[in-house]
């Protein structure tokens, strides 16, 4: 590979490695603070993008589409935290996930009855689809776009945990809850700021998702949460570290195979990737980034 | 005013599920002592501190807290009422710094940096290894951190579940001294303990739980004293 396709392939990696990052963040925030994976996480993103789609009518600026659709998804998460999890706080992690799976269910069906089972078009501007020269190299306007939200969120976010009172409430209530209760953090103001962020992440995500797919169907969901659940796993579950971390690696993976596997074994490609995780979690089973339970 | 308990546990009952762990505990700590809970394991000493800070919810029974009842309510409004916990096993959050697990601590007192300095000054070592991950602390540093982050919260009362457990005993008397020193500065205790002697050189007065229920209770130097703790212990220990 050359030095010039090598630095196209590096900000497609940056820029799907940090779609990933997003969404296995958003998912691990609920999983440190409340012990549950949420399945409806990738119905977030579902609903990101059906919110732009509606609001695509006339000649809506994407920004502006962009702007509901993180705020449709950051309500909506919100929303099914008081709705369907906190009556059921205390219920095991099972009950948890089943529930979680039947609210997924029930979306996917919202969309696919009230909308179309088929897939809807969502325009995006024309810029996305060109390209810019920098040093002579030419990259593409989208994967440019994409890493610079993702990694400019992640950094945001990130001053948001190690530099607030409310972000270091939440990163103690994600490594021990009763203990965190016992310092006066109020468990439900808690809950609901991580199901806050895990649906602004979801949207953000989303939109980014939608920017390179064009076009939103009722179980577009799907993708994005294996792709959250594979990221977080890899990377240390529990861990938000981790999950930007198994993120860009996941990324970085795809694009990698993607880049130099021969002709014959691209159709491969996503199996490849499967493999190179199972690899990964033979020889460090809780992660790249993740703790070995302990006890202090 | 010094009648008054500042604490007053009476008649207690914690069930989980079908066993009974707490079968009508009645005790009290006054303002500006050192209350020692002692006894062996299963007595439901642990059981009884949680109970006080709200992470379970007893049956029967009550709990004040200066007059006002604590049962019922969750654990972040108890802390703000002043009753503050040092946990067994010190629980400390891994993954935060000695600096960030205090700020934690004073989640409740809305100040920041600046409540940390002060704290940190009764706590030379800390100092030291404010950047420090809490997980990297001795044994001995962990429990002053433990202790460190409860007083964050300015409590009147300071609950301490085991604090000597798996630390060396040296280590164990300057926690005692601590606690004196506490004390000194008008914290109230309530100790729970596996460590007898050590507890009853410290306490003002001293309670033993037996199997969900006072057995035993008065001044910690009387029953220092007579013989009947080591006859109530070894009196459980072969008992059925």
């Amino acid at each position: 590979m050359s030095a010039r396709e090598l630095i196209q392939q590096l900000v497609n990696a940056l820029s799907l490695g940090s779609i990933y990052a997003l969404l296995a963040l958003g998912l691990s925030v609920v999983y440190g603070v409340m012990g549950m994976l949420n399945f409806a996480f990738g119905e977030l993103v579902t609903i990101t993008g059906y919110t732009m789609y509606f609001v695509s009518g006339g000649n809506e600026s994407f920004l502006l589409m962009a702007l509901v659709g993180i705020a449709a998804s950051t309500v909506s998460s919100m929303g099914m935290e008081l709705v369907a999890f906190r009556p059921l706080r205390r219920a095991s992690f099972l009950t948890l996930l089943f529930t979680s799976f039947a609210l997924a269910q029930i979306i996917q069906n919202l969309f696919r009855q009230l909308v179309s089972p088929r897939p809807k078009g969502v325009p995006v501007p024309d810029l996305f689809n060109e390209a810019v020269t920098i040093g002579g190299i030419k990259i593409g306007v989208l994967p440019l776009i994409t890493a610079g939200v993702g990694i400019g969120s992640l950094l945001l976010l990130t001053l948001f945990f190690r530099r607030s009172s409310a972000g270091l409430a939440m990163r103690a209530a994600s490594q021990d809850f009763v203990t965190a209760r016992l310092m006066g953090i109020p468990a439900n103001r808690i809950i609901s700021l991580a199901f806050a962020i895990s649906g602004l992440l979801a949207g953000i995500a989303g939109v980014l998702w939608v920017a390179r797919l064009t076009s939103v169907s009722p179980a577009m969901g799907f993708t994005p949460l294996l792709q959250a659940f594979i990221a977080s796993v890899i990377g240390g579950l529990g861990s938000l570290t981790g999950a930007v971390a198994g993120g860009f690696f996941l990324g970085f993976l795809e694009i990698l195979l993607q880049a130099t596997l021969p002709s014959g074994l691209l159709p491969f490609a996503q199996a490849l990737t499967l493999l190179a995780i199972v690899g990964v979690l033979y020889v460090r089973p809780q992660g790249l980034l993740g703790r070995r339970a302990e006890a202090l | 005013m010094a009648d008054e308990a500042l604490l007053e546990v009476a008649d207690l009952s914690v069930s989980y599920g079908a066993i009974r762990a707490l079968r009508g505990v009645s005790l009290h700590v006054r303002e500006g002592e050192i209350v020692a809970v002692l006894g062996p394991n299963g007595a439901g000493k642990s059981t009884l501190l949680k109970a006080i800070t709200g992470v379970v919810r007893p049956h029967g029974g009550a709990i004040r807290f200066l007059g006002e009842r604590l049962d019922g309510h969750t654990p972040e409004s108890i802390v703000r009422r002043g009753v503050s916990m040092v946990p067994e096993g010190r629980r400390l959050f891994p993954g935060l710094t000695v600096q960030e697990n205090l700020e934690v601590g004073g989640y409740t007192q809305r100040r920041g940096a600046a409540d940390t300095r002060e704290v940190l000054e009764t706590f030379p070592i800390l100092a030291d290894r404010a950047g420090q991950m809490a997980g990297t602390l001795s044994g001995g540093e962990q429990q002053q951190l433990a202790i460190a982050r409860s007083l964050m919260a300015r409590p009147r009362l300071m609950l301490l579940d085991e604090p000597s457990l798996g630390l060396a005993p040296l280590i164990v008397d300057r926690i005692m001294s601590l606690l004196t020193d506490l004390r000194r500065r008008g914290v109230t205790i309530l100790l729970v303990e596996q460590n007898v002697h050590r507890a009853l050189e410290i306490a003002d007065r001293a309670y033993v739980l037996a199997v969900g229920q006072v057995v035993m209770g008065g001044d910690a130097a009387d029953l220092a004293r007579t013989g009947s703790l080591e006859r109530t212990y070894l009196g459980m220990a072969s008992g059925p």
